[in-house]
């Protein structure tokens, strides 16, 4: 469900959350993220924190700086200002990537689960080499980052591209950094080594949390994905793989990342369409 | 500078935090009992930084240990502060009193021993802990490995560097704004999903005695009781959320949000708040007990009791003019 206009209310004494609607859809999504974007460029004085979800953006205030009624009235002002918006900025980042690489083959064996990315394949009715090609012909849009440090989803904007996988019953203890996970119709990168619940189908050869990052594709806090990007996950082999990764060892690799923004309308209205979008956190 | 001679159950380097930066996943962090980690900043004439995400400059680096502190030798004269739960704590061996400006001389041991009442210490030492910032905080992202001393709880041979300090402290003993007890009641507010949950079960997360379990860390407390029922969820909830009787679509985890996952047991958010979650949130402890949930002990017994938003204000302004009187006084 859409709300229009977009409800405000309390999560807790100091987070005041703006919600768009109670669907997981993108255009949702976009809509929650331009509102974002508008509020830090706002600077509202008082503002500590705006964090966007899925079709929620919270924003984190200090009492002795702003009443509630004060944020609320300036919240509802951009709402106001961003109500007509059609586009949204959205970078393209490409994120190399060693599909059924052998670390994820490894950590199933010593667990002694299926193959992953063969299981994945399956499932959706494809072999893993129909696999790897939808996954690295899609356009991926990153809906919301958090949980952990850079730790994101992404889902195919185009239905068609969708794969579906399940997620793990009892999860990993262990997965490794910038394995590529598969779970719902979700893709994550896990920024480093954690436990984890997604189904391991690659890996990918750059970092996408570096705490003293080089690249001015990342922000200062480390962090390379944003929501609102879209990623587009290229398939590469081994031996580029071994270059990429020696490339970033230096500290010389140039991130591949286009500026750009989207058509809010192309991201679909509302997710009761026929493209199921599932978003879940780790 | 500081040896650490032995380095107690989990001692980590903690300041005020590093507010800013939710949106990327990171949290917060910083001192989990922020009330005793700025006083123990005020005994040592060291700034002690705002209370967790509000707006100012980082305090000082101090010490946080729980249950069990560490073991200090001090390589220079020099001025601290023990603040928090009940330690008996010891310098070369003689008991020395806590929420008071003690003066340590060089070679001088300072054994924390284990809390008697509560769960976290701090231990701040005129000029502060000085360790390389990340993102303008010198605060230990324990969960996340960054930040703070290599990123990582103190090891037995590790050797702290101390900030210089132009401030001379006084002598001051203070009294703690925090009462801390073996029988515990959070304030919370509504969480953002208590419609999810039955009546009878908000009655019984209101009425019931829970028990923290030992899986309770920087990140998250666990509690047992009854279980909790919910009500049936819509298509598009489950479809997008998950299976599970709790599983939302992802949304943003407030600090001191309550979870309920599966129904089955809480898991209250702290000081290393994930910033998004994809469970039902029952309740929300308030800002001005987040201090409290931080000095519960595993097995203890809790009760949560509601209070609405203009009491949970009142609470957190009592709270900080408190704070704010004891460092005028200095």
């Amino acid at each position: 469900m859409i709300f229009d206009p977009p409800r405000l209310r309390l999560l807790s004494d100091c987070y005041l959350a703006v919600e768009f609607g109670d669907d997981a859809s993108l255009a949702l999504n976009a809509r929650a993220l331009a509102f974002a974007k508008a509020l830090r460029e706002e600077a509202v004085a008082g503002v500590v924190e705006v964090c966007p979800a899925m079709a929620q953006v919270a924003i984190v205030f200090d009492r002795s700086r702003i009443t509630r009624e004060r944020l609320e009235g300036a919240a509802n002002e951009i709402l106001l200002d961003v109500k007509n918006l059609s586009t949204v900025a959205s970078r393209i980042v490409t994120i190399p990537v060693w599909y059924d690489d052998p670390w994820s083959q490894h950590v199933a064996e010593r667990l002694g689960v299926p193959h992953n990315i063969s299981a994945v394949a399956t499932a959706n009715g494809l072999t893993v080499s129909e696999l790897v090609g939808r996954h690295s012909s899609a356009t991926y849009w990153v809906p919301l980052v958090g949980f952990t440090p850079g730790a994101n989803d992404s889902v195919a904007i185009e239905g068609r591209f969708a794969i579906t996988a399940p997620k793990y019953v009892v999860p990993r203890t262990f997965t490794p950094a910038r394995t590529i996970g598969c779970a719902g119709t979700a893709t994550c990168i896990y920024p480093v080594a954690s436990p984890g619940g997604y189904q391991m189908i690659g890996r990918a050869a750059v970092d996408v949390f570096v705490p003293d990052p080089w690249d001015s594709a990342f922000r200062q806090d480390g962090v390379l994905l944003q929501a609102g990007d879209r990623i587009v996950y290229s398939r590469i082999d081994p031996i580029e793989y071994d270059e990429i990764r020696a490339q970033t060892a230096a500290r010389a690799y140039e991130y591949q990342v286009v500026e750009g923004e989207i058509d809010i309308a192309t991201l679909g209205e509302s997710s009761d369409a026929s493209d199921p979008v599932d978003v879940q956190t780790r | 500078m500081i040896d650490v001679l032995e380095p107690g159950l989990q001692t980590t380097v903690q300041d005020s935090g590093r507010p800013g930066h939710l949106a990327q996943g990171i949290a917060p962090a910083g001192a989990f009992d922020s009330v005793s980690y700025r006083l123990g900043n005020v005994l040592v004439a060291n700034p002690c930084g705002p209370a967790p995400l509000m707006l100012g400059s980082p305090g000082a680096a101090t010490l946080e240990f729980v249950l069990m502190g560490p073991r200090l030798q001090f390589r220079h004269n020099t001025h601290i502060a023990i603040t928090g739960a009940e330690f008996a704590p010891t310098v070369n061996g003689d008991p020395v009193p806590m929420w008071q400006t003690l003066s340590v001389s060089a070679g001088s041991v300072l054994a924390i021993g284990g809390a008697r009442r509560g769960a976290r210490g701090y231990l701040a030492v005129r000029g502060g802990i000085d360790v390389e910032p990340w993102l303008g905080s010198r605060a230990t992202y324990v969960s996340a490995g960054i930040g703070g001393y290599h990123g990582r709880a103190l090891r037995q041979g590790d050797v702290l560097q101390i900030a210089e300090s132009q401030e001379l402290p006084q002598s001051m003993t203070i009294t703690s704004p925090l009462q801390i007890s073996d029988t515990h009641v959070l304030r919370v507010m509504a969480g953002p999903q208590e419609e999810m949950f039955t009546a009878t079960s908000v009655d019984a997360f209101y009425n019931c005695d829970w028990q923290m379990t030992a899986s309770a860390d920087r990140m998250g407390c666990r509690f047992r009781g009854p279980e909790l029922e919910l009500h049936p969820r819509a298509d598009h909830v489950i479809r997008d959320g998950g299976s599970g009787a709790a599983d939302i679509i992802a949304d943003v985890s407030p600090l001191g949000a309550i979870q309920v996952p599966s129904g089955l047991e809480l898991i209250a958010l702290g000081i290393e708040v994930p910033s998004i979650g994809g469970y039902a949130k029952i309740a929300t402890v308030i800002s001005a007990d987040i201090a409290v949930l931080a000095q519960i002990r595993p097995w203890q017994v809790v009760r949560f009791r509601r209070v609405d938003v203009q009491e949970a204000d009142t609470a957190f302004a009592r709270q900080e003019e408190a704070v704010r009187a004891i460092r005028m006084a200095d």
